[in-house]
């Protein structure tokens, strides 16, 4: 058992707002959002028809095999930042909420392919088969808070000393189902996701992948990479409420955050990088949380749903590696498309970029239908 | 359509009481599960062919609010 | 680490309905035999919710998206079972969805076991399902606990691969640990995992 930090060293990403970290950074810095209307889903017939989706990069034009796609794009990426080279020793951990969801379209219109080429551990067998990675593989099932639990686990895995390195996080290709479940759950915004606006109404779906590298510490300085962050803290709990809704107090968000933080400072805390999902209930029992957590005044909060929808399964791995950008850079990315910020919920919410020398945590949170809460603690190096 | 929106919400959830009141708000005062709402607003636009817009659907929140906008879209 | 097994069943169900909650449903009643005070809760499956998403989008289609009965779709989740079952037994700790084959039964018993060391929960509940026939939707449990009362049957995690005899791996979690609770009925040593992900020792606790 290491007593070594576990450090992050490479993150590799594929949004709607760009396929490079960089170029994703300077987007959300400037509160760009890549929500807009899709003829496609116009033409089908879809109850709404705004979405963030990918678009850059020569993407799988299959639907079927879209989230391998993203997967092998975004693990390559994050491989490449970090320079290590993958052994029998290097663990594989995905989340995901609908897995590669184009099968299950497929089938259902038809199509004979077999249900096991749509589930979700789909994903890190293309990791282990088309990167030739040899090491554990774990796919979690948590919806909204899975990236958290494939970064968490791949932090305890390297702490036991049962991996020597992980490609950990989250990926979700856009899903035609959740694109017409979320809509006929009256869950979804018609124009844009205004995560804590006065006038939010709901959210809007997106896709992604992104995964970062995460190594002990001192064999990440032996081999000459640099340390990012440090994933500090991990936390998670349940809200056994309802299938869908959240416990209105925040109660079970709260409980996750409080078992991230054991053993940090509350005051160590520079941002939160909120779950924030834009629907009046869950964004108001977030605040909620915050407030039970940390007192009348958190930390300041951003939602990056705004600019880049909810990505469910990659959501979390999504705000983990901006996290890392915004622990290096020392600035505050914006919560985006906020007009007039929902002062009940008194919450310092990010309305424009704001620069945080001091930043040392990051706290981000990701809370699944279900009431599977998850909160991950990033650290300055 | 008062009759039609209660027989149809039963059939949505039996535990649901056949007498609510038709001027409280389902979720919010009468505490209706939402899921339960979502499913009885679609059973009504499928029976009756049409559709409430994403923007509209606030608007939706009493029996009396379902029933007009109802009575309004039937041809 | 070691734990001890205070409970071990398994179940089949005929002919569930792949369409809504019933599978998660019936997941929920029937463990609530089992699972009653279980602190946390780690579920290994290879196809909840999936069966239940083409459903939803084969019902979509016919109906036309813009009539499509959202009623369905909250269960189209991997999750969904995971979230019915804490639900049910009030499990307010850390809860786990791993999704894939004997692999995923492996991962929920090394997840359960770090949560009982970490004394962050005293009584975990390790369930298996999967419904990948249309035939019959399987489930196993066992509940592990911390501390040995009146169990005499301990699981240790290990990294040396135990005798070949004493493996048990089928083609999914639900069945591989179903097979694992035959044995243990019958009083033989046994033990599933892999080199890669690590090996699960169900042995007599003396």
């Amino acid at each position: 058992m290491s007593q070594d930090r576990v450090v992050v060293t490479g993150v590799g990403v594929v949004t709607p707002l760009g396929c490079d970290p960089e170029m994703l950074w300077a987007r959300l810095l400037n509160g760009e959002t890549a929500s807009q209307t899709w003829p496609d889903l116009l033409a089908e017939g879809f109850p709404v028809h705004r979405a963030c989706r990918v678009t850059e990069g020569a993407l799988e034009p299959d639907p079927t095999r879209r989230g391998r796609a993203l997967t092998r794009i975004a693990v390559r990426a994050a491989l490449s930042d970090s320079g290590l080279s993958p052994t029998g020793r290097t663990g594989v951990y995905v989340g995901t909420t609908m897995g590669e969801s184009g099968v299950f379209e497929a089938i259902a219109e038809g199509a004979e392919l077999r249900i096991d080429e749509g589930v979700g551990s789909v994903f890190a067998n293309e990791v282990a088969s088309t990167l030739r990675i040899e090491g554990p593989l774990r796919t979690y099932g948590t919806a909204c808070a899975a990236g958290n639990y494939a970064l968490g686990a791949a932090a305890a895995a390297i702490r036991s000393g049962a991996v020597d390195a992980a490609v950990a996080g989250g990926v979700e290709p856009f899903s035609r189902i959740a694109m017409l479940g979320f809509a006929r759950s009256r869950a979804m915004s018609p124009d844009l996701c205004r995560p804590f606006d006065q006038d939010r109404t709901g959210m809007q779906l997106g896709e992604a992948a992104a995964f970062l590298v995460l190594e002990p510490e001192r064999q990440a300085l032996s081999r000459g990479a640099e340390a990012l962050a440090v994933v500090a803290g991990f936390g998670l709990s349940g809200d056994a409420f309802h299938p869908t809704a959240p416990r209105e107090d925040g109660s079970g968000m709260a409980a996750a955050m409080r078992a991230c933080l054991a053993g940090s400072r509350l005051s160590d805390i520079g941002w939160v990088c909120a779950h924030g999902t834009g629907t009046v209930r869950s964004d108001a029992a977030e605040a909620n949380a915050l407030h039970a957590v940390f007192g009348d005044s958190p930390p300041p909060v951003s939602s990056l749903k705004g600019a880049l929808g909810h990505s469910m399964g990659a959501a979390t791995a999504v705000q983990a590696a901006v996290a890392v950008l915004a622990l290096r850079r020392r600035v505050l990315p914006p919560n985006a498309n906020l007009v007039c910020v929902d002062k009940t919920l008194e919450l310092d919410v990010v309305s424009e970029s704001r620069a945080a020398p001091a930043l040392e945590g990051v706290l981000s949170c990701g809370y699944s239908f279900g009431g599977l809460n998850s909160a991950l603690l990033l650290g300055a190096p | 359509m008062l009759e039609v929106l209660r027989y149809e919400l039963h059939e949505v959830n039996p535990e649901i009481p056949r007498d609510l009141p038709e001027d409280r708000e389902l979720i919010v005062e009468l505490g209706i599960d939402s899921l339960d709402v979502v499913e009885f607003v679609a059973r009504l636009e499928y029976r009756f062919r049409f559709v409430v817009p994403t923007d509209e659907w606030q608007q939706l929140a009493t029996l009396d609010a379902i029933a007009a906008y109802a009575l309004s879209h039937l041809e | 680490m070691t734990a001890y097994v205070a409970d071990a069943r398994s179940w089949r169900s005929p002919r569930l309905q792949r369409a809504d909650e019933a599978v998660s449903a019936w997941a929920a009643e029937t463990l609530s035999g089992i699972g009653s005070g279980a602190e946390a809760l780690c579920v290994a499956t290879l196809d909840s919710g999936a069966w239940e998403s083409v459903h939803f989008w084969k019902t979509g289609l016919a109906s036309g998206l813009a009539f499509a009965n959202p009623r369905p779709f909250p269960w189209t989740l991997a999750n969904s079972p995971t979230g019915r079952i804490a639900q049910s037994l009030s499990v307010r700790g850390p809860t786990f969805t791993i999704v894939g084959r004997a692999d995923a039964l492996t991962a929920a018993l090394d997840h359960a076991l770090l949560e009982l060391a970490s004394g962050r929960a005293r009584r975990v509940l390790v369930a298996a399902l999967d419904g990948i026939t249309l035939e019959e939707t399987r489930l196993a449990a066992v509940l592990l606990v911390d501390v040995k009362g009146t169990e005499n049957l301990a699981i240790v995690a290990t990294d040396s691969r135990p005798p070949w005899s004493a493996i048990v791996v089928h083609d999914t979690a639900s069945e591989t640990l179903a097979a694992v609770i035959n044995r243990l009925e019958a009083a033989e040593f046994v033990a599933v995992g892999n080199d890669r992900d690590g090996w699960f020792e169900f042995r007599p606790d003396r």
